[in-house]
């Protein structure tokens, strides 16, 4: 996998540099002026996940998917190169977009709502989530497949503010994987919890995974 | 053939650039010829070509076309010239009838029902755009352009680069068809010398920026000869016949452009052969040697 | 030994285009252009040995393993060039270079500076800013780094000028003088091939129409060129493409000694090159 690491650090170092330290800063300055430690969460594994959809548009938009292809690699492990770079770009940024957090003066989020148990519990279901979703998406769709995640998720929003009963059944569906954060931590203890949920996002990103591996195969360049 | 002011007439031509120049570039190319412009990446032939229709300012010399300063008649100039670029620039989203109708209303002479009669020959629909044409196409397109106002001379840059030998060969046809009017002549520039010895009258080879001739290629292809042999052809008293030199494990290659004199020295035990236009660009610019 | 590539049978159906049953042999040691018209399908059967694209049928062997089976243990052995290059061309070279070194257990760092420095590639400048031929250069610069044992080359020669493609098939044949590695090059420019390839593969319209040694080939084909009398029925079925001239009729054959029975006067033969055989098929199909 470290070839795959240094391929997208090599190709995306200025990209990369520039907008990791852009959105922490931002979620820094955020984690100031907000108070609920969910949606906290929840912007900020949005924020990260962009930095990869920007990598991922960059790559289709130079038509390099061809150059992986080429490279002794299987398509598999493109894949899976993929992911982990998401992720390690994305736990990245998020371990800067705390640490400045928790610098930045002002009231808002406390520390234990930035790296207790549960608030890491919860940035990681979130990040799971979405790339749970925008992988496969991305995969199939390019470039495309960036602005439908981005565009529908904003959709979302404004349905939401149009119609309030929408947006209950939005809080629902995102506050689930808060709740179910919580649930665990009740249940399990500290220890447990954390078992438990790891093993579920572990889970949820294999299957997002192999349905990524799947539609990657019959990709044709 | 050729009487009467020359369809191209450089002299003396040069441009600096930061870390290249063009030099002292004079050639001329007679009414009803056509004439190769040849020579390695970077020796200046795109920034001649660019000097003759003034896209470029030049530092010094001489361009004339049909006797007019390139730059004193620009327009009058351009509208007698027809230029087709190597890497056709136009828009991709437009298609090719809005494109020729954003080019026609510059020349006077524009020629509806040639251009019509061109796109039919090539096969290109005029609805298409321009952006989902193969490379072949794209150039085609150009050139039908370049052949659609009457124009006294063709001016291309590289028009053969990435495409089969079935176009090349169409393509040269309708040079050669184009030349049938000895008051028309062509210039282009090429990487691709079989083309340029199947169909050019004269040739230009330019390097580095200067011209290290400028030829009849008939008289160029007889001249030149490579020379093959052993060590023997290395020997201090014939270096001066040689212009170019090269040695390949035990077999050295040498072009010369002075064949009897050769044939005095060796009389035997050599091999000389007539060289092609890519031998003597190769050996003139990678032979260790002379010139 | 085993031979370089081996492809049998391979298949591939596009909506306007197909490959079908396309067949030949790389041996090792050895250099084979591959050639055809744009649309042949030379670059398809490149994408297919690197499962860029995905087979309809058929066998491709890299050194005796299945391209697709053994994917990552072909792929380390093979050197690519391809003509629409497949780069990020927003990075530097340096950079570009640094993502795709660590993938070869075989890269060879030297050599990589070494061709770099005989290219004259500037390193720092970004890959967007160079010139086509300098874009292929880098290419092969890396394609050259890692001891590959087979060169897959789409069109290396586009856009260079004759000189650096010269040196570039000198190279190529100082590469297979290690009778371990081998070279398959598609390329427009035929007369390259009649230089430097020992076997040539032409494909027309997705179907391989020989696969021979250069000497064969130049025994095999010929171009008849003769009076009208070449049209006539008989003549027919001798000729893969036909051509009217002002002069008279120019046709190519694959059997001179029938056309030699056929017409014993008044026709001229003359040894076909390659580029004759690719013009003529290409005007004998819309003659068929």
């Amino acid at each position: 996998m470290r070839e795959f690491l240094l391929k997208d650090f090599h190709l995306h170092k200025r990209t990369i540099i520039v907008l990791g330290t852009l959105y922490p800063f931002y979620i820094g300055f955020v984690s100031s002026r907000i108070n609920s430690p969910r949606l906290f969460a929840l912007m900020s594994a949005f924020m990260y996940a962009i930095v990869v959809l920007i990598l991922y548009t960059r790559e289709d938009k130079f038509k390099a998917a061809g150059l992986a292809l080429s490279l002794p690699a299987t398509r598999r492990r493109i894949i899976l190169g993929r992911y982990a770079t998401g992720w390690l770009l994305m736990i990245g940024s998020w371990i800067l977009g705390t640490a400045i957090s928790l610098l930045w003066p002002g009231p808002g989020l406390k520390a234990d709502d930035l790296v207790g148990i549960g608030a890491v519990l919860l940035i990681l279901s979130y990040m799971t989530a979405v790339v749970a979703v925008f992988q496969p998406l991305t995969v199939q769709f390019g470039l495309a497949g960036v602005l439908v995640f981005l565009v529908g998720t904003q959709i979302l929003g404004v349905l939401a503010m149009m119609f309030r009963a929408s947006v209950r059944t939005i809080k629902t569906l995102l506050g689930s994987v808060g709740r179910g954060v919580d649930a665990a931590q009740a249940s399990f203890g500290p220890a447990g919890a954390v078992a438990a949920v790891l093993i579920v996002l572990v889970l949820v990103n294999y299957l997002s995974f192999e349905l990524s591996v799947l539609l990657f195969k019959r990709k044709e360049f | 053939m050729t009487n009467g002011v020359p369809a191209v007439k450089v002299k003396g031509l040069g441009k600096s650039y930061r870390d290249f120049s063009l030099r002292d570039v004079t050639f001329s190319l007679p009414r009803g010829t056509i004439m190769g412009l040849i020579g390695p990446n970077g020796a200046g032939k795109t920034t001649i070509i660019k000097l003759l229709l003034n896209l470029l300012r030049r530092d010094e010399g001489e361009v004339r076309i049909f006797g007019l300063d390139a730059r004193g008649h620009e327009v009058e100039v351009k509208r007698r010239v027809g230029f087709v670029h190597d890497t056709p620039f136009f828009c991709d989203h437009l298609s090719l009838r809005t494109l020729k109708a954003q080019v026609a209303p510059f020349y006077p002479d524009w020629d509806e029902t040639a251009f019509r009669g061109l796109l039919d020959a090539f096969e290109l629909p005029a609805g298409k755009r321009f952006g989902k044409l193969s490379r072949g196409m794209k150039m085609k397109f150009s050139l039908a352009l370049a052949l659609s106002h009457n124009a006294d001379l063709l001016v291309l840059d590289e028009p053969t680069s990435g495409l089969d030998p079935v176009f090349r060969r169409d393509l040269l046809g309708r040079l050669s068809a184009f030349l049938q009017d000895p008051a028309k002549s062509v210039l282009f520039s090429t990487h691709i010398t079989t083309d340029l010895e199947r169909i050019a009258d004269y040739v230009t080879f330019v390097r580095d920026g200067r011209v290290v001739f400028s030829a009849p290629k008939d008289e160029t292809l007889e001249r030149w000869a490579v020379v093959k042999g052993g060590g023997e052809l290395l020997a201090e008293e014939h270096a001066g016949l040689w212009r170019g030199l090269r040695k390949r494990e035990f077999v050295v290659q040498a072009l010369t452009d002075d064949v009897p004199s050769v044939r005095r020295a060796f009389p035997s035990g050599v091999v000389v052969e007539r060289a092609s236009l890519e031998d003597i660009m190769f050996y003139l610019t990678r032979g260790n040697g002379h010139a | 030994m085993d031979n370089a590539l081996e492809i049998r049978g391979l298949r591939k159906a596009y909506k306007g285009f197909a490959l079908k049953d396309v067949s030949f042999t790389l041996a090792p040691g050895t250099i084979m252009g591959l050639v055809g018209p744009n649309g042949a399908g030379k670059t398809t059967v490149i994408k297919l040995i690197l499962n860029m694209v995905r087979r309809g049928a058929g066998e491709i062997r890299v050194f005796g393993f299945d391209a697709l089976a053994h994917e990552r243990t072909v792929k380390a052995r093979i050197g690519f060039v391809h003509e629409t290059p497949v780069m990020v061309e927003d990075a530097p070279l340096n950079a570009i270079k640094a993502a795709v070194a660590p993938f070869y257990k075989t890269w060879d760092e030297r050599r990589f500076r070494d061709l770099a420095a005989e290219f004259g590639l500037p390193l720092s400048k970004k890959f967007k800013a160079l010139s086509h031929g300098m874009k292929m250069k880098f290419q092969l610069a890396l394609a050259l780094s890692h001891h590959a044992d087979l060169l897959l080359l789409d069109e290396p020669t586009s856009g260079l000028d004759p000189v650096f493609r010269r040196e570039l098939l000198e190279r190529l044949s100082d590469v297979i003088q290690d009778e371990r590695k081998a070279v398959l090059f598609s390329t427009h420019i035929t007369s390259d091939l009649e230089s430097t390839a020992d076997t040539i593969t032409f494909l027309h319209r997705g179907e391989v129409v020989f696969s021979l040694p250069k000497d064969e080939v130049r025994e095999t084909w010929a171009v008849v060129k003769g009076g009208r009398e070449l049209l006539n029925g008989g003549g027919r079925g001798l000729f893969k493409g036909l051509r009217e001239t002002p002069w008279g009729v120019e046709a190519l054959t694959a059997d001179v000694p029938a056309v030699r029975r056929a017409f014993p006067s008044d026709v001229v033969v003359e040894r076909a090159s390659i580029e004759d055989i690719m013009v003529f098929m290409d005007q004998g199909a819309s003659h068929a």
